[in-house]
């Protein structure tokens, strides 16, 4: 459609969201049809693929052994970059990262980050010398709303199947490989607020209709372990409140869908 | 002569062609080429933007070829680097000769090939799925564009080199054709080559091309089995 | 000499016919030869070949009526989005809006498309009974299946108008705008429509969706 959302667009998901209705028939915290797919590159240590409705992610990991930084000398190193190439959406632009990507990198990487998911100690070589680098990178190739949830899916299933070569006492890469330490699975679960109605997984237009969105991510634990509010606009407490209690629920059925895809 | 997977020396690998697997793009399609996985999409025709690259008689293309950073053994840096630049204008050249330009003045095409899997041969399969992305937009054309390799490894001219192959080679030459007008399109060549072995890859390739071409028409016939109109 | 049959699912590139033939819609002719330049249904017509295409963008033809975004303000009216790979522009004489209210950017719009110039500079009337849109829903359906929508001589779009009680104005750049009735079945129709256009026994499908 038009680059503008049309304002009777807007008004109609706005008021459908009032009535507690969605377009394409969800409940408000109904997540799309989401398939996850692990080990799909083989050049990678560890992929997967996500669909989560029309919107669809790679997601692919990489191991190298390099520098740890000064201030966590015996910690490895995530390092998550996000692009949104323009093949995912006809207004995506090809160039470095904008605002946007760089925002859903950094949700996801916080989650994995904050929850312990990835156990960068089990990653220390040497205290000081020299630590396991882990690059996950999130490759999004069709834009259908939601990226951050459906690239956090696809970089902890990435993570949890990823083999890492073990290195020789040149610290050389050999043959031999041993699963990465993943401790948890960290999942986002992202809301939009329209009218006066907390929607779970916006679809692309509930996206391009919303003031303002929040992402809480959880571990298995339930313990929330990221939140980030953006866009324009606010929430009340109850909101907050609302938001959390359904995303450890939906953080539940997701990390039962990544298990199984993994198993 | 053996080949290290197999094959005779005019066969192709396996390839399997989807058409119409993504949803935002106008036009789209995933190849499987060997190891190589593909994806290619098409927007457009579109307004043209920045407005001063506008052409008043034809629509213009732009093509756009990119790797995953996990899509190759040595993570690959985001963002395009020369290689990639080079081969989205080779890209254009070859496809644009199928395409009815000047059906859409003042207006854009945008082609984009993301390579999330590379295995030798990766241009080849791109412009191969970019055609039947570009069928699958409704984008009026000539002709469909398939592309092959061939090359040399131990003295012998083979079709479609894979990866150990292209390694090891003397030669490798991607060729893309428009069939019907016998036109060849793309055309490079990297390695040593004596003028008997130039003309003996070019036919061969050009005869790859040819299989490639039944497939990316069954690929397109498959999406619309038992359509009907009207 | 005829290659091609009539109803055959045809690709670009593929030889329909070579000599005395006239070539229309979705072919090219190259040296007395037709070729197909689309992927759709070749219909074959005495002497006239012409190919009806699956996909597509809106290509604006004068006398089309269409339906459009408002996406800027000009001097003396308004740029519009029509779906299509290029702008229309409204000019404030040619759309009544009342005396106190004007077009937001965002409006929707149904317009007839009056003139399209060779390098497609388009402009469009949007007097009655074309004109603001107000309330009601918007669905989008890819606009080579716009006829399919509307059916022969209009019978699907009045089988789904009578069966949900909505008033629906179909663009022929494939916006759809649904006011009153049963809106959300009536969207539910022409998506299925979108969905299946090619697939036979349609009319069936939709008369029986609309009917549970």
């Amino acid at each position: 459609m038009s680059e503008i959302l049309p304002l009777i667009r807007k008004e109609y998901l706005i008021s459908l969201a009032n009535e507690g209705k969605r377009e394409d028939g969800r409940a408000l915290d109904e997540y799309r049809s989401l398939d996850i797919r692990a080990n799909v590159v083989d050049k990678a240590e560890g992929s997967a693929l996500v669909s989560l409705g029309g919107t669809m992610v790679f997601a692919g990991v990489k191991v190298d052994a390099g520098e740890p930084y000064p201030d966590t000398p015996d910690d490895g190193v995530m390092i998550t970059g996000a692009e949104l190439i323009p093949m995912a959406a006809p207004d995506f632009e090809a160039g470095p990262p904008g605002e946007e990507a760089v925002e859903v990198a950094r949700v996801v990487d916080r989650g994995i980050r904050e929850s312990k998911a990835l156990d960068t100690k089990a990653l220390c070589v040497r205290e000081n010398e020299l630590v396991r680098l882990v690059f996950v990178d999130l490759h999004v190739m069709d834009y259908d709303g939601n990226l951050i949830d459906a690239c956090g899916v696809a970089a902890m299933t990435a993570l949890a199947t990823s083999q890492m070569p073990v290195l020789d006492e040149n610290d050389k890469p050999t043959e031999e490989k041993l699963p990465l330490p993943v401790r948890d699975l960290a999942v986002p679960c992202t809301f939009v607020k329209l009218g006066n109605s907390l929607l779970v997984d916006p679809s692309l237009d509930e996206e391009r209709a919303l003031d303002s969105r929040i992402t809480v991510a959880t571990d298995q634990e339930h313990h929330v372990c990221a939140m980030q509010k953006s866009n324009i606009g606010g929430f009340s407490l109850d909101e907050i409140k609302h938001a959390v209690r359904i995303a450890t629920v939906k953080g539940e059925e997701i990390r039962a869908a990544i298990r199984e895809a993994i198993k | 002569m053996e080949r290290v997977d197999g094959r005779r020396f005019d066969e192709l690998r396996p390839i399997k062609i989807e058409a119409g697997v993504l949803k935002r793009a106008d036009g789209s399609c995933y190849i499987e080429w060997g190891r190589n996985k593909i994806y290619a999409a098409v927007y457009g025709p579109k307004k043209v933007l920045p407005r001063h690259l506008e052409k008043d008689d034809r629509a213009i293309l732009r093509c756009r070829y990119n790797m995953a950073p996990f899509s190759v053994e040595e993570r690959k840096r985001p963002g395009p680097d020369r290689r990639a630049v080079e081969i989205g204008k080779v890209m254009q050249g070859a496809l644009e000769p199928a395409i009815l330009v000047h059906y859409y003045p003042k207006s854009m095409i945008e082609i984009s090939v993301e390579v999330v899997q590379a295995n030798a041969g990766t241009r080849c399969a791109g412009i191969t799925a970019v055609s039947v992305a570009l069928a699958d937009a409704g984008i009026p054309m000539r002709d469909l564009v398939p592309a092959c390799a061939a090359g040399k490894v131990d003295g012998q001219i083979i079709l479609d080199l894979a990866k150990e192959e292209d390694n090891l080679g003397e030669a490798d030459m991607p060729v893309a054709i428009i069939p019907r007008l016998n036109q060849i399109t793309l055309l490079q060549m990297d390695g040593k080559l004596a003028e008997q072995e130039v003309e003996q890859a070019v036919a061969l390739a050009m005869q790859g091309c040819q299989q490639v071409y039944q497939m990316q028409i069954d690929a397109l016939r498959k999406k619309y089995a038992g359509a009907e109109y009207e | 000499m005829i290659y091609a049959n009539n109803k055959d699912l045809v690709v670009p590139g593929m030889l329909l016919a070579e000599g005395d033939y006239i070539n229309e819609d979705g072919t090219h002719k190259d040296k007395g030869q037709i070729y197909a330049s689309v992927v759709g249904i070749c219909y074959v017509d005495h002497r006239k070949i012409r190919v009806v295409a699956l996909e597509g963008k809106y290509i604006p033809k004068s006398g089309d009526t269409i339906i459009g975004v408002v996406t800027g303000e000009r001097l003396s009216g308004w740029t519009v989005d029509i779906n299509s790979p290029y702008f229309a522009s409204l000019s404030q004489r040619d759309i009544h809006v009342g005396r106190f209210d004007t077009l937001r950017v965002g409006d929707l719009v149904s317009a007839k498309i009056v003139r399209v110039t060779e390098t497609f500079e388009i402009s469009l009337y949007a007097k009655r009974p074309h004109g603001r849109l107000n309330e009601g829903i918007l669905v989008e359906i890819h606009s080579s299946r716009v006829p399919r929508l509307i059916g022969r001589r209009g019978s699907m779009i009045k089988l789904i108008k009578e069966k949900t009680g909505s008033i629906i104005s179909v663009g022929q750049n494939g916006l759809v705008w649904i006011r009153g009735g049963n809106e959300g079945l009536a969207a539910q129709a022409c998506q299925m429509v979108d969905r299946e256009a090619h697939i036979p026994g349609l009319t069936d499908r939709v008369s029986g969706f609309l009917s549970r």
